[in-house]
């Protein structure tokens, strides 16, 4: 009976002891940052991985990139072991024109880096005001880029913090291209009964790009 | 001393001797290429093995597929949560399998079978290789094309002289349709045994197919401007659409007018007919299909999509047709098929299950099984609950599949819908027909079905003829005759004046489930507007139809049916298809063995 006691112990002692050499620290650095247009951050889709930057470190005989997702605010964040890195946007994801430019990163211990990027548009001056059940959002939209027209501008409703194209329970649409001091509308009174939270965000959607440029803050409405 | 020596020179010499046929003697266990390669049977179980490996996107053994775009949903367990298409949807890229039909179609160069039967295999392998090389460009656009080459690797051969870089998207087409223009000159006319081997017409086929893939590629990629790569890799340029939609019409026409195949119309009832038309061995209209044979050769999709009530085993449901599809089918005589639920802010109240489904488009009863519409022999009837009068108010009552309880009756029929996670129930109200066979044994776990999946058929092959004649600015006579070909043979009303938006909706409802959907809305450019990941949008969202009985004696409305469309319970997110999703990602570990390859847009 003894025995077999002592007999477990050892064998679980042995399964539970392993040996070193297949045991790395996990990384320990993070590399934060924003991604930025004239020091400010740019708002983007922060559900369902939809924007990414990617990390690549040469040295090593096959590559496969990391990818850095980016959150509705702008900001990324990424656990990596220190070392010399390069940071790149993907061509086509973001809401900004594809640089080949490409950003080297020295990580050692906690790195904070902006990556600076060309928006088609940005958003300025962003103001929600609630009239009564009527949500109103009044911006200045500046067209950075020529090369791309509006699919539309939104103004977003959700119940949780995560307010974008892909995740909002009402919104309004202008349609067309603009630009400058833009006002748009939202009748959320069936809303405001039902929900216990609303948050409001402002999008604005171009011509032949998945994502769209948000405002980088939310508006709590209730 | 000398007694050792001599055995040890005695040894030695037997050692070294050896009779003279033992290292020279034939395997019995290997087959040389020269034994392959010169005995029919032979040829055929190599060539029967590419055919088992060249089945991508929708088809019969990945029932899953049938369930990701907007013509069917997940109905079985918990709801699906995906949320978009992935970068390697259905991608190919099978130069393990390149290289094994290029090694056939060299060896059987040299074999010493007649000189008809050698070019009819060479002309079915390279038949095969056309097809692999399209299921590749649809999904990834330019690939890199080698010919005949066969590769091998030994020592000093350079790294570099085995990587190839992509040919352009339009290269990758025009091989393909000129390879087609050749194999169908080598190619026997004769039709094969349910349609399971290629012919001249198959070749053909997928000559007009490829030829109005890269035209209406190169037509609508206008509408993505930055889904394009500099090198051509992605992209065809604009000028070349009208040459390629005149070959694909010239070849659609030589496939309708010269070919032994027919528009099949041999049931007089014309929703029985559509369903063997696509579904009985045999049919006529089918120019090529994967066969497949019990025993040995079966697959799952019966048992997988069978309605609960007829059922052979205990799955079912696992996928089922959604409401998008079944309001895509018109009235005989309404272009408009959505379905009369409400009027005057009530219910409207209807004396049979089926009766709201009556003088729809009769390939909806080939296609789909609806609320009091037959399968093998029995009368299948939804019921999500019964609707019932008290206190003055109209109430719900839902209860597991099958219960009855008092007063009511049944209350939810075994054949659902119901919005419960449980297993093998149906969530959506409806039952695949098409490629369903009606064999109870089919739906058993330990047979399966052998029932085919349909490749091409002569309706495809209409359809390509009315919109290559469409976009030519053919007189609209010539393209209306197309079209109403389909439509006389389905039994719904002839057009006169046909869009290309008639042609969308016309290949929606004729080809369902046949692996057209998904390709069709991305040559058309059109698949980010259809599927925009929208929960205000009804094309991206799946709906479902619960029938309710309602219950309210005393009353006209006693016994009578109601139709509510609901939002579907078990897909969670609307369809989303990116701009990405145009062509897949190149894998990294692609470009890692090949720098020469370039990425695709979007990666």
């Amino acid at each position: 009976m003894k025995f077999k006691y002592i007999f477990i112990q050892i064998v679980s002692i042995g399964l539970l002891l392993s040996c070193g050499k297949d045991n790395y620290d996990e990384p320990q650095a993070t590399l934060t940052g924003r991604v930025v247009h004239e020091g400010k951050p740019i708002g983007v889709r922060g559900s369902n991985n939809s924007v990414r930057l990617q990390l690549w470190q040469n040295g090593f005989a096959l590559k496969t990139p990391i990818d850095v997702y980016v959150a509705q605010d702008g900001s990324y964040t990424a656990k990596l072991f220190d070392g010399d890195y390069q940071l790149i946007t993907v061509s086509g994801n973001g809401p900004w024109a594809h640089s080949t430019d490409t950003l080297q990163v020295q990580v050692k211990g906690n790195t904070t880096v902006d990556i600076n990027v060309r928006p088609y548009y940005t958003l300025e001056n962003i103001q929600y005001q609630l009239n009564g059940t009527k949500l109103q959002a009044t911006f200045q939209l500046n067209k950075i880029d020529e090369t791309r027209n509006l699919d539309n501008v939104n103004l977003l409703i959700n119940d949780t913090k995560f307010v974008d194209l892909g995740n909002f329970e009402k919104r309004s649409s202008i349609d067309g291209n603009q630009s400058g001091a833009i006002t748009i509308e939202l009748d959320i009174a069936n809303e405001l009964n039902t929900k216990n939270t609303l948050f409001a965000r402002v999008a604005v959607k171009m011509n032949g790009i998945t994502e769209a440029v948000y405002d980088p803050n939310i508006f709590r409405v209730k | 001393m000398k007694k050792s020596s001599i055995i040890l020179a005695l040894s030695t010499a037997l050692t070294f001797s050896a009779c003279d046929s033992f290292l020279d003697q034939e395997s019995q266990n290997i087959l040389t290429e020269q034994q392959v390669y010169s005995d029919d049977n032979m040829v055929l179980s190599v060539l029967a093995n590419y055919y088992g490996r060249i089945s991508w996107g929708q088809h019969l053994g990945d029932v899953a597929s049938m369930a990701i775009l907007d013509e069917a949903g997940f109905s079985s367990g918990g709801p699906n949560n995906r949320q978009n298409y992935e970068d390697n949807l259905w991608r190919v890229y099978d130069y393990g399998l390149i290289r094994d039909l290029n090694m056939f179609i060299n060896g059987i160069k040299t074999s010493t079978l007649s000189a008809a039967s050698k070019d009819n295999y060479e002309g079915e392998a390279r038949f095969i290789r056309a097809w692999v090389y399209f299921n590749m460009a649809r999904t990834l656009g330019g690939v890199p094309l080698i010919g005949d080459q066969v590769f091998d690797y030994s020592s000093g051969t350079l790294a570099a002289d085995l990587q190839h870089p992509r040919s352009t998207e339009k290269q990758v087409y025009d091989y393909i349709i000129s390879e087609c223009t050749e194999i169908s000159e080598k190619l026997k006319p004769n039709k094969t045994t349910n349609s399971s081997r290629a012919n001249k017409w198959t070749a053909l086929s997928l000559k007009a197919r490829a030829a109005l893939y890269a035209a209406s590629i190169a037509k609508y990629n206008y509408k993505t401007p930055d889904v394009i790569t500099p090198g051509g890799e992605v992209g065809i340029p604009s000028t070349e659409a009208n040459t390629y939609y005149n070959t694909a019409l010239e070849t659609a026409n030589e496939v309708i007018n010269n070919g032994p195949y027919l528009l099949y119309q041999k049931n007089a009832d014309k929703g029985r007919n559509f369903y063997e038309a696509v579904s009985l061995k045999g049919s006529e209209e089918v120019i090529w299909a994967r066969d497949y044979k019990y025993p040995g050769q079966t697959h799952m999709f019966t048992n997988n999509t069978i309605a609960s009530s007829v059922r052979g085993d205990i799955d079912a449901n696992i996928v089922t047709p959604i409401l998008n599809l079944v309001e895509s089918f018109e009235y005989k005589n309404n272009r408009n098929g959505d379905l009369k639920l409400t009027a005057n802010g009530d219910y409207i109240y209807y004396d049979n299950p089926s009766d709201i489904f009556a003088d729809k488009d009769p390939r909806l009863y080939g296609t789909v099984i609806y609320s009091g519409a037959d399968f093998a022999g029995s009368t299948i009837v939804y019921q999500a609950g019964v609707r019932y009068f008290e206190d003055g108010q109209w109430k719900v009552k839902t209860a597991a599949p099958g219960a009855n309880e008092a007063p009511y009756g049944l209350v939810t029929s075994v054949d659902g819908p119901t919005t419960s996670n449980d297993q093998f129930v149906n969530k959506t109200g409806f039952n695949l027909r098409k490629f369903v066979e009606e064999n109870r044994d089919a739906s058993t776990r330990g047979r399966g079905s052998d029932m085919w999946f349909v490749r091409f058929r002569l309706a495809e092959l209409y359809l390509i003829s009315a919109e290559a004649s469409l976009e030519l600015n053919k007189a609209q006579t010539e393209v209306a005759s197309y079209i109403n070909a389909i439509r006389n043979r389905a039994g719904i009303q002839p057009l006169t004046q046909v869009t290309l938006n008639d042609i969308i909706q016309e290949r929606r409802v004729e080809l369902a489930f046949e692996d057209h959907r998904y390709w069709d809305l991305k040559r058309w450019r059109i698949a980010h507007e259809v599927w925009d990941g929208q929960n205000s949008n009804p094309k991206a969202v799946h709906y479902v139809l619960f029938p309710y009985k309602v219950y309210a004696p005393g009353t006209d409305k006693h016994n009578k049916w109601v139709f509510e469309k609901r939002v579907a319970s078990h897909t969670m997110n609307p369809r989303y298809f990116r701009y990405q999703n145009y062509y897949n990602f190149i894998d990294q570990n692609w470009l890692n063995s090949n720098p020469k390859l370039v990425r695709n847009p979007y990666q």
